[in-house]
């Protein structure tokens, strides 16, 4: 046995994901599907299908994401929240604990608080969404509608042990 | 035998009193942390979140933008930024406005690569306006 201690080798394994940014993410109510991307998507016994799913076929996983939040329209000081969730499709059951991502018209204030991330741990082979949990208000559309260059991707992380 | 160490690595970096001004709408480098650790092709792949703090300076003019992960290791693309195909981090509105868009407020990448030697945050194209200052930053790593 021989052991190099300047030799560091994290027994984890990291992809980054994000939500389809497109008219597939429109108009997100309570119960809907918020489809993940699969373009550039690789991880290691996990995969994102057709419908926007992460497939995860073994391993233990810790699971995050965001969402973004477009209300239309743009007039009017209607609150609207998008609470999101993962949700183990395989089980009909919601997993980890919920997001809540706000729009609302600048000028207004929102009554609620946001709770931007959620979050999940997966360690069985299940299929995965991210689901709409509830809404209200505005119709949100949970992608960059307003095609303006200044707005990020929402973003998710898949943190998995090796071995 | 093969020994693989167990657990995660965790790097917390803070920038305060950076004061940076948001005044005009182009490529705004917030700040960038020298990253000496990274040499070691073993620490690839690993996650980056970084959060801004922002504040109005005077005046009444908001401004709204996101922030990405900056990092030097994709020079080849012109620019050393996050992200790249398959690489989605950044987000909006750190400052108190945005057209009905709402997001999380923290970045995140993966710095994958072991040549990155500084790792930081940067600001886009947006609606920066001068009443606008970046007074703390963070960089959190984990492995």
């Amino acid at each position: 046995m021989s052991y190099d201690p300047s030799v560091y080798q994290p027994n984890s394994t990291r992809t980054v994901f994000t939500t389809i940014d497109s008219a597939t993410n429109a108009d997100i109510t309570a119960g809907d599907r918020i489809q993940i991307a699969s373009t550039g998507f690789s991880h290691a016994n996990c995969t994102v299908n057709a419908s926007g799913q992460l497939v995860f076929t073994a391993g233990e996983h810790i699971i995050c994401t965001t969402i973004e939040n477009t209300r239309r329209s743009l007039s009017g000081a209607q609150e609207t929240p998008v609470e999101f969730r993962f949700y183990d499709v395989t089980n009909s059951q919601y997993l980890g604990v919920a997001g809540r991502c706000i729009s609302q018209l600048f000028s207004s204030t929102n009554a609620l608080q946001a709770a931007p991330m959620s979050i999940a741990y997966v360690n069985t082979a299940i299929t995965v969404e991210i689901r709409c949990q509830a809404h209200s208000g505005g119709i949100a559309d949970c992608y960059n509608r307003l095609a303006i260059n200044y707005i990020g991707n929402p973003w998710g992380y898949i943190y998995s042990a090796i071995g | 035998m093969a020994y693989k160490e167990r657990g995660a690595m965790v790097r917390i970096h803070t920038i305060t009193n950076s004061s940076t001004a948001l005044s005009s709408p182009t490529l705004l480098p917030v700040t960038s942390l020298d990253y000496p650790h990274n040499h070691k092709k073993q620490e690839g792949d690993r996650l980056a979140f970084t959060q801004i703090m922002t504040s109005q300076r005077h005046g009444g003019n908001d401004g709204f933008f996101c922030h990405i992960i900056r990092t030097d290791e994709y020079t080849h693309t012109g620019a050393g930024n996050l992200p790249l195909i398959g690489y989605y981090p950044g987000f909006e509105r750190p400052l108190p406005q945005g057209l009905l868009v709402m997001m999380s407020e923290v970045s995140c990448a993966l710095v994958g690569s072991d040549s990155a030697d500084d790792v930081g945050i940067q600001t886009l194209t947006s609606s920066q306006y001068n009443d606008n200052a970046v007074d703390n930053s963070s960089l959190v790593e984990v492995s």
